[in-house]
């Protein structure tokens, strides 16, 4: 029997802003990264969609340098590394175009235990300590990757 | 299970070079390490490499035909770490090739047997070992096992990688989102830190003042204008509220070889062998998101454990009733007893970030949690040597797949008291900690004379 492609699936759906999870066939155990298979019992997965709103809650927040991505050129990397360093740059990836429109970095856990390397909506501009409740705005997948885009909560959805 | 001990080992100087093969700079540190041992090529039983990116794309310039190619997709560019100057060279990717045409070769996977041709070996085993930034430990452990088991007598362990490496991306976690850089992971440890245990700027700020002062005595260190001092490290750019520029290790271009044989033939190549006499390891997931404490190094609290159990195991095992031994204590190699991590006298620790520091130190017991701060602040008011003497991976540049070799190396170095103008105070006992993606996983060594 041929599978479907789980993981194709699962980023089918995340480009067009829908996040989805992996579950367990066999023992209903949420898999995450998504996977095929199961990490627990090695039985086959389905993509699950979520029926309500992602929620979650910030495990920890750290706010990002707007122009990060153009610090390399502008401090001292280059001059570290000497005069046969030209483009030396930090172990950092701070080469990389980030959008300047985000500001806060966070690792979320969502309900069910799944974490997730994300970031705050530009329109949550505090930073949000940990424990602070958000909703999953909206994902996709851009030239970095996989993206996930957080909101504080508003204490009326709790 | 047989012993092992380092007979010969060599490095070469780390630069910001993004130019030349992956396999001339594997060859350089072989060359350095074979003019300082009485090791011959056709001893080599087995020939292993170490490098991030398995010894395919190394994302430099001269590689650019071969990340189009194995990447199968239009983010190459972004995947190299380049900057958008850096992606103007690689379009037209023929022309550029043209340009370049001496040096325009691609990575190439079969590296181990490349480097054995090169060096003139002939050797039963060689493969390739990719753990991103502690392929060069796990390679050294791979190496151990083959002696340990009798597959070989003498096994020779290359690290080495280009600056461009894509091994300082682990795009296979998608849990990270965008964020799959080191400075995203470095930036959530580095607050949750901070949360936990009140370091301040300042604090952090003296780990690179004292890798750049250590680093200035290592002749392989990635060279700088000046060293920089705490006053530079504060006033460096900040990258995210947390991390300034010099508070990041930089990739750069460097290797590392070292030499290992058995107890039955070591002394035909060395009279002062350096016996690895303790090796933990311990994964706990691939995915920075998986980590479940933001202040603390898991994997490596249980690394260092099995270490420190190993190496108490191997001095009961070997000890011999041997009254010439004296006071050391006795194995069959004369090795001190190790109790515990505070008889740990040199130690090359994984110092990525400035925060891994303190985190390091106290996971591997050297500082209380919450006191590895503390502990960092007293190397730097002393200058010790005793942690990272070459500078660490701030100080002395991380060339991935090589880092861990060299961190033996220099453990090695200064056990046999060759460390010269960075030398501790006459160690007998050191451990090597080298850790990957956001210290997902752990190797430590510990080493002994």
């Amino acid at each position: 029997m041929t599978r479907r492609d789980i993981i194709s699936e699962f980023e089918a759906n995340l480009r067009r802003g829908v996040f989805c999870i992996t579950q367990c066939d066999s023992c209903k155990k949420t898999v995450w990264p998504p996977s095929e298979f199961c990490n627990a019992c090695m039985g086959d997965t389905s993509l699950k969609m979520p029926d309500n709103m992602i929620t979650g809650r910030i495990i920890e927040c750290a706010g990002i340098t707007p122009d990060i991505a153009h610090a390399k050129n502008k401090d001292g990397a280059c001059s570290m590394g000497g005069s046969d360093a030209s483009g030396d740059a930090p172990y950092d990836g701070t080469s990389h175009n980030i959008d300047r429109t985000r500001s806060y970095l966070c690792l979320v856990e969502l309900e069910g235990g799944i974490r997730l390397m994300a970031c705050m909506d530009e329109d949550d501009t505090l930073f949000a300590p940990p424990g602070s409740p958000v909703v999953l705005a909206r994902c996709g997948i851009n030239k970095d990757g996989s993206e996930y885009v957080f909101k504080i909560r508003p204490l009326q959805q709790d | 299970m047989r012993r092992v001990c380092v007979v010969g080992c060599g490095t070469t100087p780390f630069t910001g070079k993004s130019h030349g093969r992956l396999e001339s700079i594997l060859l350089h540190s072989v060359q350095n390490m074979l003019k300082n041992s009485r090791c011959d090529a056709g001893d080599v039983d087995a020939v292993l490499v170490a490098n991030a990116a398995g010894g395919y794309n190394n994302n430099n310039k001269t590689s650019s035909i071969s990340n189009a190619t194995t990447t199968g997709s239009d983010t190459a560019a972004e995947a190299d770490g380049s900057t958008p100057d850096d992606k103007s060279h690689m379009m037209p990717k023929a022309t550029h090739a043209a340009e370049s045409a001496p040096r325009s070769r691609p990575g190439s996977g079969y590296m181990a047997s490349v480097l054995a041709e090169l060096a003139g070996m002939r050797p039963k085993i060689s493969h390739s070992v990719e753990s991103l930034c502690s392929s060069g430990s796990n390679a050294i452990v791979t190496g151990y096992a083959y002696i340990a088991s009798n597959l070989a007598d003498v096994v020779m362990v290359s690290g080495a990688e280009m600056r461009d490496t894509q091994g300082r991306v682990l795009w296979w976690d998608d849990s990270r989102g965008q964020f799959k850089h080191p400075i995203y992971w470095a930036s959530i440890l580095t607050r949750g830190y901070r949360r936990a245990f009140g370091a301040s700027d300042e604090d952090l700020a003296m780990v690179p003042a004292r890798a750049f002062a250590n680093a200035r005595a290592n002749p392989d260190a990635l060279k700088g204008k000046r060293t920089r001092t705490l006053h530079d490290v504060m006033q460096s750019r900040r990258l995210t509220d947390d991390i300034r520029l010099l508070d990041c290790s930089r990739p750069c271009t460097g290797g590392a070889t070292i030499l290992l044989a058995s107890e039955e033939v070591h002394a035909k190549y060395t009279d002062s062998p350096v016996w690895i006499t303790g090796i933990g390891q311990k994964t706990l997931s691939a995915g920075f998101a998986k980590t479940q404490s933001t202040s603390r190094i898991e994997s490596t609290m249980h690394a260092c454990r099995d270490a420190l159990r190993m190496a108490q195991g191997c001095a009961t095992s070997h000890i011999r009733n041997d009254p010439d031994n004296g006071s050391r204590g006795a194995g069959t190699s004369g090795v001190r007893p190790i109790r515990g991590i505070l008889d740990i006298d040199v130690a090359e620790i994984h110092d990525a970030f400035s925060v891994c520091e303190p985190m390091i130190l106290e996971a591997l017991g050297m500082a209380e949690f919450g006191k590895g701060v503390q502990a960092s602040r007293d190397l730097y008011e002393t200058q010790s040597r005793s942690v990272n003497p070459r500078g660490g991976l701030i100080g002395a540049g991380h060339p991935l797949g090589a880092t861990g070799v060299a961190q033996a190396v220099e453990v090695t170095r200064q056990l046999l008291s060759e460390a010269h103008g960075r030398q501790a105070d006459s160690p007998e006992s050191g451990l090597v900690h080298n850790m990957a993606a956001a210290g997902t996983s752990s190797t430590v060594l510990i080493m002994q004379r």
